[in-house]
């Protein structure tokens, strides 16, 4: 008799509250575009902020209402905004080749000229009369850039200099952006999935280069002499890779200071 | 002093159920990072608390309780937890229709009210205290506001704790758990006025 009763009054009151919910439901419902819940899934969901809007679900809001431009998450990249403009039928950005973040300075052993005891963060020692280093261009060590990755894909080698994880970086920018000395930049990779650049960003004159740093870009001008052609130029005292689409060979090449970097980057996001 | 004002002080302040019997910890700790989502927190819960109260009292003293109702103690807890469950299902559906910002930032914790045990807790302490249904109804509203007030008052604290160089091993959870601690010491200065 008991169980009877007890299954009576528990059905009866789950019933009860399964029809009060239903009623304030139909009453209550959200009408959320479900085009929303499907951009989403696409998106990253890092709600890093570099589209500009505060967080994925307030881009995703934008991108549904077709007020917000598919190609404005950096993370997500040329395919996510792929992606989103077939999934919302807008014409999407032409597609170009994927990008990668690359540190500009490689500094293996670091000349100071003072000792910095303060904030450990690359912003302050860099106003703080470049945190006692000899370069005035060179990477600090701070990590200002290994905080800014909402991946997690920089961290910094032994000598203090950031390296980035090629297969987790998405080229979202958002390391260089914290880099008071702008040495970190986001390159294209070309067809031979390589990139090649010269890891100095130090323009003064080779000889005052010398000085402040064994490992600078003393703009010898041996690389684009003796290099493959249009893959190196020399602009304000400093070597730079210039932008290509093709894949060059610069294994011959031999730099005195061996500050050409090459990377070969493998699963492109 | 009528009875009414004694069970709504005692619930505030004297026996908070946060801070004295330690009921509810997880939302104390988990949103009350932020002063804005704190006080909603403490709004939905003192909501849920109240309603709680409201609804258990009849369905306790009409269907489960020995005396008056069908005999059927052992119901107890799975009715109350259906009710508190309906309840923040309710809740839930309320705040994301007008408080969209609100229902982001309170996330997952919204539908952990129905884990809420400072819920089931108020629930059962009525029914072993025997309030009536008016004084049900205050404790309800007085668990939820104590409930708030504390939330509040730890939101405060942790918003100005971000500004204070706090030591490396105390970062994090460690610094809140003191905080909370230091907290309830000071609520132990109402203990003993009004014995629950």
């Amino acid at each position: 008799m008991s169980i009877l009763t007890s299954l009576i009054v528990l059905g009866s009151t789950g019933l009860l509250a399964g029809a009060v919910l239903t009623i304030s439901y139909s009453r209550l419902k959200v009408e959320e575009d479900p085009g929303v819940e499907e951009i989403m899934e696409k998106l990253p969901g890092l709600n890093c902020g570099a589209c500009g809007y505060a967080s994925c679900h307030e881009y995703a809001l934008g991108v549904a209402a077709g007020s917000a431009d598919v190609s404005l998450c950096r993370a997500g990249g040329p395919e996510l905004s792929a992606e989103l403009a077939s999934l919302t039928g807008v014409e999407g950005p032409p597609e170009g080749p994927p990008v990668k973040a690359v540190v500009l300075c490689g500094v293996k052993d670091r000349k100071m000229n003072a000792e910095y005891r303060g904030s450990k963060s690359c912003l302050s020692a860099d106003i703080t009369g470049g945190g006692g280093m000899a370069c005035r261009y060179g990477c600090l060590g701070y990590g200002d850039c290994v905080k800014a990755c909402p991946l997690g894909g920089v961290r910094l080698n032994p000598a203090g200099v950031p390296e980035i994880a090629d297969e987790t970086c998405t080229g979202c920018g958002l390391c260089a952006g914290a880099c008071p000395r702008d040495i970190i930049k986001v390159l294209p990779v070309a067809k031979d999935s390589k990139l090649i650049y010269v890891a100095c960003s130090n323009t003064q004159s080779g000889k005052n280069t010398r000085k402040v740093c064994p490992d600078g870009c003393i703009a010898c001008m041996l690389c684009v002499k003796k290099g493959p052609e249009g893959v190196f130029e020399v602009k304000d005292n400093l070597a730079r890779a210039l932008p290509r689409e093709n894949g060059a060979d610069i294994s011959s090449l031999k730099c005195p200071t061996s500050c050409i970097y090459e990377k070969k980057i493998q699963g492109n996001r | 002093m009528s009875p009414l004002f004694t069970i709504f002080i005692s619930a505030v302040l004297v026996n908070n159920f946060v801070l004295y019997y330690f009921l509810g910890i997880c939302p104390f700790l988990g949103v009350s990072s932020r002063l804005e989502s704190s006080v909603g927190m403490g709004m939905a819960t003192t909501f849920v608390m109240t309603m709680t109260a409201l609804i258990t009292w009849p369905l306790y003293y009409y269907l489960i309780s020995p005396e008056t109702g069908l005999n059927l103690p052992f119901l107890e807890y799975v009715i109350f937890i259906l009710v508190i469950a309906s309840l923040v299902q309710f809740v839930e559906m309320f705040i994301r229709k007008f408080f969209q910002p609100l229902y982001r930032a309170l996330g997952i914790y919204l539908p952990l009210i129905t884990t809420n045990c400072a819920i089931l807790g108020m629930a059962l302490f009525m029914v072993i205290r025997e309030y009536n249904y008016l004084e049900s109804m205050v404790f309800g509203f007085g668990a939820g506001a104590g409930f708030t007030l504390v939330i509040v008052i730890m939101a405060g604290i942790r918003e100005e704790l971000e500004w204070v160089p706090v030591p490396r091993a105390f970062k994090g959870a460690p610094v809140v758990l003191v905080t909370a601690g230091f907290l309830a010491l000071a609520f132990m200065g109402f203990s003993g006025m009004i014995s629950p």
